[in-house]
């Protein structure tokens, strides 16, 4: 590097590399970016492989059948995982239930219905519900909603409903549907943030240039917000259901665990994710591999909603090209 | 209706204290609670000249037993440091102790060849004879339920069989006649029957199925094992003694097996407890007593020979069990970790207070666990005796090293 | 005369048309604007109904947590009652500071990887950038606890297949660090590559009119600009990994005794909840809301000030 002082010497060099402005001196920066970067992609590839590679003894042990068997013994060597899938399916689908009407219905409040001072408030207090630890929903879910529900909300839905299908089972406090709820709490502030961030960007324009043409509030909302929002809000529901299938801990404290057909909403079930949680550790060689095979169905089912998700992004993208 | 804590204080501290009582009468166990005159072990299980840490994992069913120890073990010890015991089910502490990850497993069930078999982790070949099963705790497993229809405080009298059934799905609901006819006084709801059991490997469900399968071999056909009992109409699988404590406290209409000290620390499920009917045909409900009764009806007793369910005795009951910790019988570790390791056990698995302390039975006294009897704490030492370190050396020694 | 009609002049469709759909419109106008009334209030309800959990959550903690927090919580180690000293609970100061060793060691390794992944990411449109981005899209939304067992058959017990041989550590604060910290990167990389993103062109552009390399101008241009961004990038992440549970279930192992020594089995918070929950002893499980509402308010304190100290630090620069 240069010694004498920058200003007086005439022949100070014009950067502050002595070789001059060159790309092929920006080596080290690229090098310690692809470095880092790869040897993370490594770690995620070795990750996702050794999930996979895990899993090989299960299907060779059980082929297909344990995508569609009805029976999970370990004692006998019999890896069924129908009525799992059915149970994470079955949640899941009580959480959107609830969740996407109300996550929606929630962001359009803060957009469009609330006073524009209050809008960070309550977007905040919405975002809040993410920061809690699912263990925390867990404990709630155990120690609060299960008497709650056990003692007041399934014999009242099972006397409206006259004890018929889906709630003709004893209320048992644990079940599918307290899972589900406690799902739909947890996968709330993921669908009610991101709607709003989708239904917020719809430009201020075309909302009042509808109001002007004389619509109601809600017929600017249905006709012009939510079909811009569209694409936003079906990426909000994508990773609020992927959410959904893989939430471990809260779900495995408060649905009972038990491998078996779910008969009505308040029989107890398992999801995939806390089976594995469940009867990982001990578990023989042979159950370790099938467990992996549940983690491979449960990333497969991952994968099938964010295509669908993205499958229904481009449609509503070129419906509105259109538009 | 919960009770006031002042009376479930004095409710427990009566039970604990006439069990003690009781236990004089117990032939067999006379020599238990008194002092060795000078156990020259159970003084040097208190000394340790170097560090070390040890950790332990395995069976619900000695986790009071196990943490309440291991509090006083290190509080008293100087050097020690017992790095927790995870309380995961005796299938997890045995695998976790053949893949090398704690010091000692806490089973129900003693080691056996099929289960290395089973568990075996990938290029390992253990045998049993590499491995020193320890008795370190006598308990029972209790039947409890929760049923809001019934009067409170009533009992209600089970045999093998109806439990069998039950558990197999064949009785669904309280009032049915079976269970009437075992009870004819007592007017039962008409109720479903909510069938709590463990979700994971248990040696409880072990002791719980054994006993199913001496006293009821025409209703419950399978061998006992640890697995997890497939429940058909419906049910909570549990994690633990605690998770099916848990369950069975919050859910109407419910009956569990869970490890009596848990009912005595969880008072309010003392309401509901089955009486069972014995070999000699009385119905017994658990107590100190009855599962000391239990065990002294088999002094005999082994890694391979262990069961002790289903004992004769009018007032013995029939699900009783040992549980046990198994180590490697060539220390894996360095000898200091070895020496601890054999000391701590030692000490856990004898009674005798020593310089105004006591020992571990002591401890499992008010836990709720019956202290072992004389026999099984000389076996626990003998056994002891045989584990050691890298020179071949034992390392249950009588001073501090 | 009515408006836009010329006299004498063919009648206008048009004309017609627009006063029949003025005079639908008055007539429906009642109808349309109390449908309209009605489902925004329906919205406004949407919005009350999902808070509902929030305070409900909030309202247990603080009533049932509350009264654990004393000195001894957090000084003393865990002790456990027995039947003559039903009460005897100590505190979990075990848990914090194995919650504090763990996520400190993950967030140690995990920053730099993830923020220097995210600069890569904003630098560079490569198809390796673009299969980096699907993949820490794929990590984020995978369920944690397939982490858990990475770190368990890697780090734990140990590999010895395909002739590659990792000696297992055992249970150790450390495998739960690696499955946390991988958890952490992918977070901080997408929050970290939108901060760097942000930064507008013409302020890149400066420094490379004045001659630095790309290095040069992102670690002085470009990363001081981004910086309050990317402290919330670092400071969600943290809050996140704080909670979580899942990747730790099988791998920290327990430990009743304080424990610096990441080598060794630790206890964590959200662990010792899951646990204590169904813990055999009354006065556990109550205590369980006390070291909820701790971990609670740790996370909210990450979260809420990770907000407001990128927006202390946005109006400090102005």
């Amino acid at each position: 590097m240069a010694t004498t002082p920058l200003l007086d010497n005439p022949n100070r060099p014009l950067t502050e590399n002595p070789k001059g402005f060159s790309v092929k001196s920006d080596s080290a920066h690229w090098a310690v970016l692809y470095g880092v970067s790869g040897l993370f992609a490594l770690i995620c590839v070795v990750f996702l492989i050794s999930i996979v590679v895990s899993s090989i003894p299960a299907w060779r042990h059980s082929g297909l059948s344990l995508i569609y068997g009805r029976v999970w013994n370990q004692g006998a060597n019999t890896f069924g995982a129908l009525p799992i899938i059915v149970g994470t399916l079955a949640t899941t689908a009580i959480a959107l239930f609830f969740a996407i009407p109300i996550g929606v219905g929630s962001a359009l409040a803060i957009v469009h219905v609330l006073p524009h001072r209050l809008r960070i408030l309550f977007s905040s207090l919405v975002e809040l519900l993410a920061a809690v630890p699912s263990v925390v929903y867990g404990l709630w879910g155990l120690l609060v909603l299960a008497p709650w529900f056990e003692s007041t909300v399934e014999p009242g839905l099972a006397s409206i409903t006259g004890h018929k299908f889906p709630f003709q089972s004893p209320p048992e406090g644990v079940s599918l549907l307290l899972a589900g709820c406690v799902l739909f709490i947890m996968i709330l502030p993921i669908i009610a943030a991101l709607s709003r961030d989708a239904i917020a960007v719809v430009p201020r324009e075309q909302f009042e240039g509808a109001l002007s043409l004389g619509a109601t509030k809600w017929q600017v909302l249905r006709k012009v917000v939510l079909p811009g929002a569209r694409i936003g809000i079906v990426g909000a529901v994508t990773l609020g259901t992927a959410r959904a299938l893989g939430e471990t801990v809260a779900v495995a404290m408060v649905i009972g665990l038990n491998p078996l057909f779910p008969r009505s909403l308040f029989s107890t079930a398992a999801t995939l994710a806390s089976t594995i949680a469940l009867q990982f550790q001990d578990a023989s060689p042979l159950q370790v591999a099938s467990l992996g095979a549940l983690a491979v169905i449960l990333m497969a089912l991952t994968a099938i909603v964010n295509w669908f998700g993205r499958r229904l992004v481009a449609a509503s993208a070129y419906s509105a090209g259109v538009l | 209706m919960k009770m006031k804590r002042t009376v479930r204080l004095v409710l427990t501290t009566a039970v604990v204290v006439t069990s003690a009582l009781s236990l004089a009468a117990v032939p067999g166990l006379a020599g238990a609670s008194a002092a060795k005159a000078t156990d020259h072990y159970l003084a040097a299980d208190t000394r340790l000249n170097f560090s070390a840490t040890i950790s332990g994992a395995g069976s619900t069913f000695a986790a009071p037993l196990e943490n309440a120890a291991q509090a006083l073990y290190q509080a008293r010890t100087a050097n020690a440091t017992l790095n927790g015991y995870q309380a995961v089910g005796s299938g997890t502490g045995e695998t976790d102790l053949l893949k090398g990850l704690v010091d000692w497993g806490g089973s129900d069930v003693p080691l056996a060849q099929s289960d290395i078999n089973k568990d075996e982790p990938s290029g390992s070949h253990f045998t049993v004879g590499q491995f020193l099963q320890i008795p370190i705790g006598l308990g029972g497993v209790a039947i409890p339920y929760n049923v809001p229809g019934l009067k409170a405080g009533t009992t209600l009298t089970m045999t093998a069989s109806l439990l069998g059934w039950i558990y197999e799905g064949k009785i669904t609901r309280w009032n049915s006649s079976k269970i009437k006819a075992l009870n004819p006084k007592i007017k039962l709801p008409n109720a479903k029957i909510v069938v709590v059991a463990r979700g994971d490997s248990s040696g409880t469900t072990y002791i719980f199925t054994n006993f199913l399968h001496v006293a009821a071999p025409n209703v419950w056909k399978t061998s006992p094992s640890k697995t997890a009992l497939t429940l058909p109409n419906g049910g909570i699988a549990g994690a633990g003694n605690a998770g099916v404590a848990a369950d069975v406290q919050n859910t109407k209409n419910s009956i569990g097996y869970v490890e009596y000290s848990y009912l005595l620390l969880n008072p309010s499920l003392l309401r509901g407890v089955a009486a069972i009917i014995n070999k000699s045909r009385k119905a017994v409900l658990p107590s100190i007593a009855g599962i000391a009764l239990a065990a002294a009806a088999r002094p005999k007793v082994s890694s391979t020979a262990f069961s002790i369910v289903y004992e004769p005795g009018l007032k013995s009951y029939p699900i009783a069990g040992y549980t046990w910790a198994i180590i490697f019988k060539s220390n894996r570790t360095n000898d200091h970790e070895g020496t601890l390791l054999v000391k701590y056990l030692d000490w856990l698995s004898h009674s005798g207070a020593v310089n105004g302390t006591v020992a571990g039975q002591e401890v499992a006294a008010l836990q709720g666990y019956v202290p072992l009897p004389a026999k099984i704490q000389v076996l626990a030492r003998t056994t002891l005796l045989k584990c050691h370190g890298s020179h071949d050396q034992t390392l249950l020694t009588t001073n501090g090293s | 005369m009515k408006a836009g009609v010329i006299e004498g002049a063919p009648p206008d469709p048009m004309i017609e048309r627009r006063e029949l759909v003025q005079r639908v419109a008055r007539q429906t106008l009642a109808r349309r604007v109390r449908i309209s009334r009605g489902i925004v209030a329906l919205c406004g309800l949407a919005l009350v109904l999902g808070l509902i959990p929030l305070f409900a959550i909030l309202y247990s903690l603080i009533s049932k947590g509350f009264r654990w927090l004393s000195v001894d919580f957090f000084t003393q180690t865990p002790q456990f009652p027995s039947l003559v000293d039903p009460n005897a609970i100590g505190g979990i100061s075990n848990a914090i500071i194995g919650s504090l060793v763990i996520d400190g060691i993950a967030a140690l390794f995990a920053i730099p990887i993830g923020l220097v992944a995210g600069l890569f990411l904003a630098e560079s449109n490569s198809r390796f950038a673009g299969l980096l981005r699907k993949t820490a899209e794929i990590m984020t939304g995978l369920p944690s606890i397939l982490l858990g067992i990475f770190a368990y058959q890697i780090l734990v017990i140990g590999f010895n297949e395909w002739g590659i041989k990792l000696p297992g550590i055992g249970f150790s604060a450390v495998a739960g660090s690696f499955a946390i910290g991988i958890l952490m990167i992918p977070i901080i990389m997408k929050a970290a590559e939108s901060a760097l993103r942000r930064v507008p062109a013409p302020v890149r552009e400066a420094g490379l009119a004045l001659g630095a390399r790309r290095g040069v101008i992102a670690r002085k241009v470009v990363i001081p600009t981004a910086l309050p961004g990317l402290i919330t990038a670092v400071l969600l992440a943290l809050s996140r990994a704080v909670g979580e549970t899942a990747p730790i279930l099988w791998v920290i192992g327990a430990s009743t005794v304080v424990n610096w020594n990441p080598k060794k089995q630790m206890a964590s918070m959200p662990l010792q909840i899951f646990q204590s929950a169904t813990s055999p002893y009354v006065s556990l499980r109550d205590e369980t809301w006390g070291i909820a509402l701790f971990l609670v308010f740790v996370v909210l304190v990450l979260n809420l000030g990770s907000r407001l100290f990128a927006g202390w630090l946005q109006r400090e620069r102005r």
